[in-house]
């Protein structure tokens, strides 16, 4: 008899559920929890399992949050939006093998990644993948990308130029083979990044803007810091960060075609198996001065110091 | 069979023969029965002396004023000469003395004289007949010496008693007086009659004896007549003795002038006597006696009584006697074709049934009744009058009995008026006291319309005041007679009373219609509370009992105190009255969604210290502000720390109190302001210090305008649309101090010093960053400066790659 009761007040439940999920289909604010389900309307007492099945349920500019630790899944992101991990759980993306964790291919929407963790496991191609056409603005604040086969953040998007826009805080990537963070055709701020232990550090290509300051590049197989214009130019600058024990070379303006510029100020470039401060094909790496002499620390690289092509009078 | 129809027809022709016969034929005079019989002995006056009015001495007006209204006797002759033995006739029917009269039958002799027996009289007497019938008689003897006195001794003047003289006392001469207390004890003071009579308990049977100043016997008979006429004249003003009514009062003579045998004056008086009845028939002392028992209803006769015929002349043939209960109605207001029922009581109070010919009602009014066609004597029916006015005004009528009676016929005016239907309204409770209720929480008491009136009642609206709501099932009409209630909720907003009203407003008379609320709002509060997306508001906000709500806790937060956050969950927007931090946990995401064109959090008070912290403000880009100050308020304190505030429609933080400078300050840490379709932080009248600070993607990163000293430290402003960091000032004197900071990738100028009307504008950098920037890296305008603190006079900062071109600073500072 109890048990029937039990039965009964489940039942009225979930039609209470349902109902509310008829009248509620875009959100600002949507939850996913590890005992959720996409079938739910997303809501704080009905969360849903993954957030590609909350986003569906989320209006533009909305918000996705994790009510408890769990991993959520890989999502293709088709709209502004920001998914929050919460800052004491672990939300976490495993992606399937080969793929990315977050796709966003869709233009001009405004896209947050707060307190997440993005696990490639060694298995996952991307950690941020990019490739929309114009228009992206990515925040990463606050996450974790570790161990995926390519990159750890694909920022690429195909036009548009420094209308896109990169910002990543207090943001670490790591353990990715293939790199950590690359940027093209977009401006970027980096502050308190670490890219450590992946294929390259942080790499600015055709048409990018990048900004870094706070931040370190370490233990990376190949190059810490790199700007290389190919078919558009391209430029870095670091302020107050460090580039250290990396496999190539510390920091790196490299020129294929198009022009390049590094600008430091206050780096400690140190410990590198290759060049500290390398540039080739015509690629400009330029240190702020003071007082006529440079504001950087570069010393200890294996394969030699090397030097600024130039100085930048501080101002 | 055709037999017993003819006999049994014959059988009712005689039936009806005879009843014809006792209506026609006339019936035999006889007293009627009574309750109440009253018999006066006076003194020693020849009946030609009471009627003489030549005398003034002897001339007693008022009793032959009675005699001549009512009824006397012109032959009544008294029995033997002394005193005693009249009150001993009218006792017992005897002169109880074998040498003074012919004893009759069941008398004997116990040697009676004018004064006295030589012996206690044993003989059968009216008042043993009185006890043996359960019947109360009292003698009401004036200045007996005390209650159930039966000395036999006269006392002499000026003995306060002096007057009573007990040769007029007959009781006292029987064994049955004079063995029982109780008996005796019937023998009172006159003073007691007035006592008896007003108090509607006088026996079946009084005697009344005057002392010998009163009766005639020591003071002349006019005297008599005037003690009779202020004493006994009220008792004819009571209602036994109205019309209808049976009391019946004899008052006689012992004897003549000459306390001899011989003519006296005896008026009977009564209701039910015949009118000026004049009785010329011989009556003696047992006729009285005789008379006074068939009216009381004794069948076993003393003495001579048996015998003697009663003064039924007096009184003719039986008749029906009505008495209405009212003889006028009034109805008052009644809605037309609406009715009230009013009833009238028909008494007989007649000895003679009553036949009744018809009862009627007229005009607007009907009747029913339980009369039929005969009401016996001493019965009662009742008649319900109808009142249902057809038209409005003034609605008279009568109710006529037509009946047996000698007056023929009694009439009941009727008196209405008929008003148009219309509501009334009825409350119920008058008022209500919902007493102590905690601030916050909520209790709810009914309140009860009635529409007692008679028409269709329109409610135009029903409302609640202050701290109190309604819901109500009356809807727009409520019909006559129907009733509907109100819910009224209370929920006091803050302590002490909290007064309010619930007013109906109608179409009935004394519109609007205004019920008093009151209450107390108890104020519990307390230091920290805690909201989670499993409270209620209503609840007291503590750990076990969270609120939903951050604007439900701010409620029960003491000042100073501390909000926290149980779970993840959105707690809805706040404004801000006092001291108070809201936390919403490292490890949660505590949101606050504004929808439409609201406002996140509204800090609305002054000299306030709030801290902000762990808070996840998103305007979903709608709201239209983050965190809002002023511009009313001063002395504000805000810290914020580790709080995201994203995508609002105006500004992330504006933080613009009213005059107290730098009173105010603002205290920004590790936090995210970004998305702010307005700008980002901008702050004005105060100082402020931002550690940590990352301003993206809004209008502007950071502006200081009027009257601000702003401070950054490790922050950083990019992609914003328009400037990174600015200092503008309008009149106001602004600094903004920038240290190890960056300003990369914004819409227009990296760093901005303008002064666009008047005032002073003062931008100092140390180890700061700009690039990358589409306007310029250093823009200053109107005379407003950049600093740049110097090493060895050169500055620190790295200023490239701007697209509208590097620009410079205005001057140095050096380091110290």
């Amino acid at each position: 008899m109890r048990k029937f009761h039990s039965s009964i007040k489940a039942t009225g439940f979930i039609l209470v559920v349902l109902t509310a999920a008829s009248f509620a289909q875009a959100q600002t604010r949507t939850w996913v929890s590890g005992v959720g389900d996409d079938a739910n309307p997303c809501s704080r007492t009905a969360p849903c399992k993954t957030f590609a099945g909350a986003i569906s349920k989320t209006a533009s500019g909305g918000e996705i949050d994790a009510l408890d630790p769990g991993g959520f899944g890989a999502v293709n992101i088709t709209k502004s939006i920001t998914i929050d991990g919460g800052g004491g759980p672990v939300a976490s993306i495993l992606p399937g093998v080969g793929a990315s964790a977050v796709n966003i291919s869709t233009a001009n929407i405004n896209v947050t990644l707060r307190n997440i963790e993005l696990a490639g496991v060694t298995t996952g191609a991307t950690g941020v993948s990019v490739s929309a056409a114009s228009g992206v603005v990515l925040h990463l604040e606050n996450v974790a990308i570790s161990s995926f086969t390519g990159l750890g953040v694909d920022f690429e998007p195909t036009a548009g130029g420094t209308a896109n826009q990169l910002f990543m805080i207090n943001t670490t990537v790591r353990n990715n083979a293939g790199g950590g963070i690359l940027i093209a055709n977009a401006s970027a701020l980096l502050d308190n990044v670490r890219s450590d232990f992946n294929g390259y550090g942080v790499k600015a290509i055709d048409g990018a803007r990048v900004s870094v300051r706070d931040s370190d590049a370490s233990g990376n197989t190949n190059i810490g810091f790199v700007a290389k214009g190919t078919a558009a130019s391209a430029e870095m600058n670091i302020a107050d960060s460090t580039s250290s024990n990396n496999g190539s070379n510390g920091i790196h303006s490299a020129s294929a075609g198009q022009p390049t510029i590094v600008r430091v100020s206050n780096v400690t470039v140190t410990n590198n198996a290759g060049i500290g401060l390398a540039n080739s094909g015509g690629g400009q790496l330029l240190s702020f001065s003071q007082g006529g002499q440079g504001t950087n620390n570069v010393a200890g690289n294996t394969g030699g110091d090397g030097a600024p092509t130039g100085t930048l009078p501080r101002q | 069979m055709t037999f017993f129809k003819k006999r049994l027809n014959l059988f009712l022709y005689l039936v009806m023969f005879f009843l014809l016969l006792g209506a026609a034929l006339p019936v035999a005079a006889q007293v009627p029965a009574s309750k109440h019989v009253f018999l006066i002995m006076e003194e020693n006056t020849s009946y030609s002396s009471v009627v003489n009015t030549a005398s003034s001495t002897t001339y007693m007006p008022w009793l032959v004023s009675q005699g001549n209204l009512y009824g006397h006797a012109t032959n009544y002759l008294t029995n033997n000469a002394g005193s005693l033995l009249a009150y001993l006739w009218v006792s017992s029917g005897s002169c109880e003395n074998s040498a003074r009269c012919t004893l009759p039958p069941g008398t004997n002799n116990f040697g009676c004289g004018g004064g006295s027996c030589t012996s206690t009289i044993t003989d059968d007497n009216i008042y043993r007949e009185m006890a043996k019938a359960g019947k109360s008689w009292r003698l009401y003897a004036e200045d007996i010496p005390s209650t159930g006195y039966t000395g036999l001794g006269q006392t002499v003047c000026p003995d306060p008693y002096c007057q009573y003289d007990p040769h007029h006392n007959g009781p006292i001469h029987y064994s049955d007086i004079i063995n029982s207390t109780t008996q005796a004890n019937n023998m009172v003071d006159f003073s007691q009659f007035t006592t008896d009579m007003n108090a509607g308990t006088l026996p079946q049977y009084s005697f009344i004896i005057p002392n010998n100043l009163h009766d005639a016997h020591d003071a002349s008979p006019a005297q008599a007549d005037l003690w009779l006429q202020n004493n006994i004249a009220p008792l004819l003003s009571q209602p036994y003795f109205q019309p209808c009514g049976d009391g019946i009062l004899i008052i006689t003579f012992d004897n003549d002038d000459l306390d001899q045998s011989g003519l006296v004056y005896t008026a009977v008086i009564g209701p039910k006597v015949i009118p000026h009845f004049v009785s010329n028939v011989r009556y003696q002392h047992q006729n009285a006696l005789r008379t006074m028992l068939d009216a009381l209803g004794i069948t076993t006769y003393p003495g001579d009584s048996a015998t003697a015929i009663p003064m039924k002349d007096f009184f003719g043939a039986p008749s029906a006697c009505p008495v209405l209960s009212t003889t006028a109605l009034s109805y008052g207001d009644q809605t037309l074709n609406t009715n009230t029922s009013k009833t009238v009581t028909l008494t007989n109070n007649g000895n003679a049934a009553m036949s009744i010919t018809s009862i009627i009602a007229t005009g607007d009014y009907s009747q029913t009744n339980n009369c039929g066609v005969s009401l016996a004597a001493g019965a009662s029916c009742t008649t319900t009058v109808t009142f249902k006015p057809t038209v409005l005004g003034i609605r008279n009528g009568t109710l006529t009995f037509k009946d047996s009676a000698p007056s023929g016929s009694q009439v009941v005016t009727l008196t209405g008026n008929g008003v148009s239907p219309a509501p009334v309204v009825s409350l119920s409770p008058s008022s209500l006291n919902f007493g102590n209720q905690n601030v916050g929480t909520s209790t709810t008491q009914v309140e009860t319309l009635t529409n007692t009136g008679t028409g269709a009642l329109s409610i135009t609206s029903i409302a609640a005041t202050g701290d109190y709501t309604q819901t109500n099932n009356c809807g727009t009409s409520l019909a006559a007679g129907a009733s509907c209630t109100t819910n009224v909720t209370f929920t006091p907003s803050a302590g002490g009373a909290r007064a309010g009203t619930l007013t109906y407003t109608d179409s009935a008379a004394g519109s609007p219609h205004v019920v008093n609320l009151t209450g107390t709002g108890v104020s519990i509060v307390s230091s920290n509370t805690y909201v989670s997306t499993l409270g209620v508001d209503t609840n007291v906000c503590s750990r076990p009992s969270p609120c939903l709500t951050f604007a439900g806790a701010l409620a029960k937060t003491s000042a100073g105190g501390e909000i926290d956050v149980i779970d993840p969950g959105e707690y809805g927007p706040i404004t801000i009255n006092k001291s108070v931090t809201i936390d919403g946990g490292g490890g949660l995401t505590a949101g606050i969604v504004t929808g439409g064109n609201g406002y996140a959090i509204v800090i609305n008070a002054s000299n306030v210290n709030i801290t902000l912290r762990n808070l996840d403000i998103t305007g979903a880009t709608i709201g239209f502000s983050g965190i809002t100050v002023g511009p009313g308020v001063t002395g504000v304190t805000l810290h914020v720390e580790k709080c995201v505030i994203t995508s609002f429609a105006g500004i992330g933080i504006d933080f613009e109190p009213g005059a107290g400078g730098q009173a105010n300050q603002l205290l920004v840490t590790r936090t995210s302001v970004r998305n702010n379709v307005k700008g980002g932080i901008l702050i004005a009248n105060a100082k402020a210090a931002l550690n940590a600070v990352a301003s993206a993607r809004n209008s502007f990163g950071v502006k200081a305008i009027d009257g601000a000293i702003v401070e950054v430290r490790r922050g950083s402003a990019g992609g914003n649309t328009s400037q990174g960091y600015a200092a503008q000032s309008s009149g106001g004197a602004v600094q903004l101090s920038i240290v190890d900071s960056i300003s990369a990738a914004n819409g227009g100028n990296g760093i901005d010093s303008a002064v666009v009307s008047g005032g002073s504008a003062i931008i100092r950098l140390s180890n700061v960053t700009v690039t990358e920037n589409t306007g310029t890296g250093l823009a200053n305008s109107g005379g407003g400066q950049i600093l740049s603190l110097s090493r060895n006079g050169q500055g620190t900062n790295n200023i490239s790659g701007n697209i509208g071109g590097n620009g410079a600073p205005t001057g140095v500072f050096a380091r110290r």
